[in-house]
């Protein structure tokens, strides 16, 4: 079995350690013997929606969003049917921003400007039975959003196998049960059938509990 | 009256620390509560250097200031006050007059990207160095975009840039500004491995800053910085006044003179490239003393230690900067020597309290995925995400070991260690551990 990932503008949107979630996606995807096509694609490639399971996009610059957008534009159409087709996106930090009004406009969300400020979050989902513990730059916030991505609040969007959850930096990193539940849809969907060896996740786990502890320790201060 | 009776004040307390040999902005702060616009009561002398960029900006600021020292001119630098906003007002104080006059002839300082804005409005250098710009944990100071944006739009006309060449971030600068400009470079690397472009690899900035064309690379020395050109020729990578050619690991040129260098690291030759540039520009001293000043500058080196019958090598990185960890990384690379490396952070900043480590997967430890890493000690509060980082850098989990207390590390030091062990530690820890051992000379 192969799983094709598109890492969508990746000269561009990498800031924050983010290309970490491609290197976790591929060793964990190769440890179940899976082949991984990894495309790295930019303003100079086509974007063939149609042949990738997984389509991957960072966050970046205010300058390069704003190049990217300028490539992503001609994709529009492509884009809104491989979401609608059930494919596979991962979006992180401000890379959201492309897919809402000021965007492809997918996603009828408002962005407005706040305070700037970094805060550590753990917040819940409506899919994994944790927490999902991350720090979100909020330069903008995003409202009225129709499909929160977590509960409680309406930063982040989740629609249908479209996550972006706002955090910044490599998520799977630190939150090892979205990383089983993601990988485990994104196989699934491609073949219902399929046998898991067992997922280890060990320093994941410690790295989800201590990230926890230091979060209350700071809240305290 | 009030600034005078002020600067009385924090001169006297500026003094104490300066007779203590402790570093504090402390002085500053006081002047600027009681009175807001201190800044502006300062007279700055003839020639005023201001050093930023992320990387060797200290480095490069006390090399100009030892060379000026050594030939017997005063000179004043904030090496006894922070590179921030309150650290620079600390050093003018402490190196004025109560009339506000700068007394040295030659000022020099050390700018962090989080003071650049307010230094840059209410100060003008005569001449305004930019090292580097690129990725850092972006709770410090935003990302490299914001810096540069504070730098572009406070700068004066008669203010005179020293930019990287080969770096398209800072070399752009240009672009926005009117007065006189002067590049550095490397023009010839012996090795010319131009390295390939990966997804991993800090692209910080690769995107023709006119026309958004994607720029080709001639050279790549690491991640973005190298030789590069826009195909529609709208902006060539500048060319250097004093363009270096590194011949070997040993030794490079520089307008026909030669540096011998003990270390092969990359930002060292940057170092001394900028440094000369800025003084044969400012053209204070002769040829032959800068060539003879720069001969005896002491370079950043890899610390080494004995401790029990075991080498303790201590590389100069920077936490929470992936450029810093690039250049070390390639160096232990090529060691063919088994080693353990020891990596621990008990605090990632002064600036922020957030426990986020997103920096560490921006540091390519692919680099040193190798038989001679024998194993590597993950220490302290981030030590499984360092792990996690390893992990996923295809390091073999049997090699990795979790420590949270580096007393325990110490106390069972033989059993945990190979004969050459390799610190990549926050400051704290690395006096700890330095503090141990006994300096190799």
């Amino acid at each position: 079995m192969t799983i094709r990932i598109a890492y969508l503008y990746y000269d561009l949107l990498n800031l924050n350690g983010e290309n970490g979630n491609i290197k976790i996606l591929k060793q964990q995807l190769e440890k179940q013997n899976i082949t991984v096509q990894l495309d790295l694609l930019t303003t100079t490639d086509e974007i063939n929606a149609t042949k990738y399971d997984l389509f991957y996009l960072g966050g970046g610059t205010e300058n390069h969003l704003r190049i990217a957008l300028n490539h992503l534009r001609q994709y529009q159409k492509a884009i809104y049917q491989a979401i609608e087709d059930h494919k596979f996106f991962l979006v992180t930090g401000n890379a959201l921003e492309l897919f809402g009004k000021s965007g492809i406009n997918f996603f009828q969300f408002e962005e407005t400007e706040a305070d700037g400020g970094f805060h550590e979050v753990t917040l819940e989902t409506d899919f994994i039975g944790k927490e999902i513990v991350g720090l979100l730059n909020q330069k903008k916030d995003i409202v009225a959003t129709k499909h929160p991505f977590f509960k409680n609040s309406q930063q982040g969007v989740h629609y249908i196998n479209f996550f972006a959850p706002k955090t910044f930096g490599p998520i799977f990193a630190k939150n090892p049960l979205f990383l089983e539940y993601f990988i485990k849809q994104l196989i699934l969907f491609k073949e219902p059938l399929f046998t898991f060896k067992p997922l280890e996740f060990e320093f994941e786990e410690m790295a989800y509990y201590n990230y926890q502890k230091l979060m209350r320790k700071n809240l305290i201060k | 009256m009030k600034k005078i009776l002020i600067l009385i004040l924090t001169k006297i307390l500026a003094f104490l620390f300066f007779k203590l040999k402790k570093s504090s902005d402390l002085p500053g702060i006081i002047a600027l509560k009681l009175d807001p616009n201190i800044i502006s009561y300062f007279r700055m002398p003839q020639n005023t250097i201001f050093v930023s960029g992320t990387n060797i900006k200290s480095a490069v600021a006390n090399n100009i200031s030892q060379i000026y020292q050594n030939e017997a001119y005063n000179v004043g630098e904030n090496a006894y006050s922070s590179n921030h906003s309150l650290g620079i007002l600390t050093c003018l104080i402490k190196n004025s007059n109560i009339l506000g006059k700068i007394k040295p002839s030659i000022l020099i300082l050390k700018v962090d990207a989080l003071a650049l804005e307010d230094t840059l409005t209410k100060l003008t250098p005569n001449y305004l160095i930019v090292t580097n710009l690129s990725r850092e944990q972006s709770m410090i100071t935003g990302h490299f975009e914001e810096t540069f944006s504070k730098i572009k739009n406070n700068l004066k006309e008669t203010t005179h840039l020293i930019l990287n060449a080969d770096d398209p971030l800072v070399s752009r600068l240009s672009l926005h500004h009117k007065g006189d400009v002067t590049y550095f470079g490397i023009e010839n690397n012996f090795d010319n491995k131009n390295i390939s472009l990966n997804y991993d690899d800090n692209l910080d900035f690769l995107y023709c800053p006119i026309c958004d064309t994607k720029l080709i690379y001639e050279k790549r020395f690491y991640n973005n910085i190298g030789h590069y050109y826009c195909v529609k020729n709208h902006y060539t990578r500048p060319k250097p006044k004093y363009p270096v050619s590194i011949v070997n690991e040993e030794m490079f040129y520089i307008n026909n003179h030669t540096i011998h260098i003990d270390e092969p690291f990359l930002y060292h030759v940057y170092n001394l490239a900028v440094t000369y540039t800025l003084l044969k520009t400012q053209a204070i001293l002769s040829d032959d003393k800068i060539n003879h000043q720069i001969d005896q500058l002491k370079e950043i080196t890899v610390a080494k230690y004995q401790y029990q019958n075991k080498k303790l090598f201590f590389p100069p990185t920077k936490t929470t900067n992936p450029v810093s960890y690039y250049h070390i990384l390639e160096y232990i690379s090529k060691q063919n020597e088994p080693i353990t490396l020891v990596i621990g952070y008990q605090k990632l900043s002064n600036e922020y309290i957030e426990n986020d480590v997103s920096w560490l997967w921006d540091v390519k430890f692919e680099l040193i995925n190798n038989n001679d890493i024998k194993n590597i000690i993950c220490l302290e509060k981030y030590a499984y995400d360092i792990a996690v980082r390893l992990k996923y850098a295809n390091f073999n989990t049997d090699r990795i070991t979790i420590v949270k207390n580096p007393n325990q590390l110490m106390k069972n030091f033989d059993e945990y260690t190979s004969n050459n062990v390799y610190f990549l530690t926050c400051d704290s820890l690395t006096q700890k551990f330095k503090k141990e051992g006994k300096v190799i000379a």
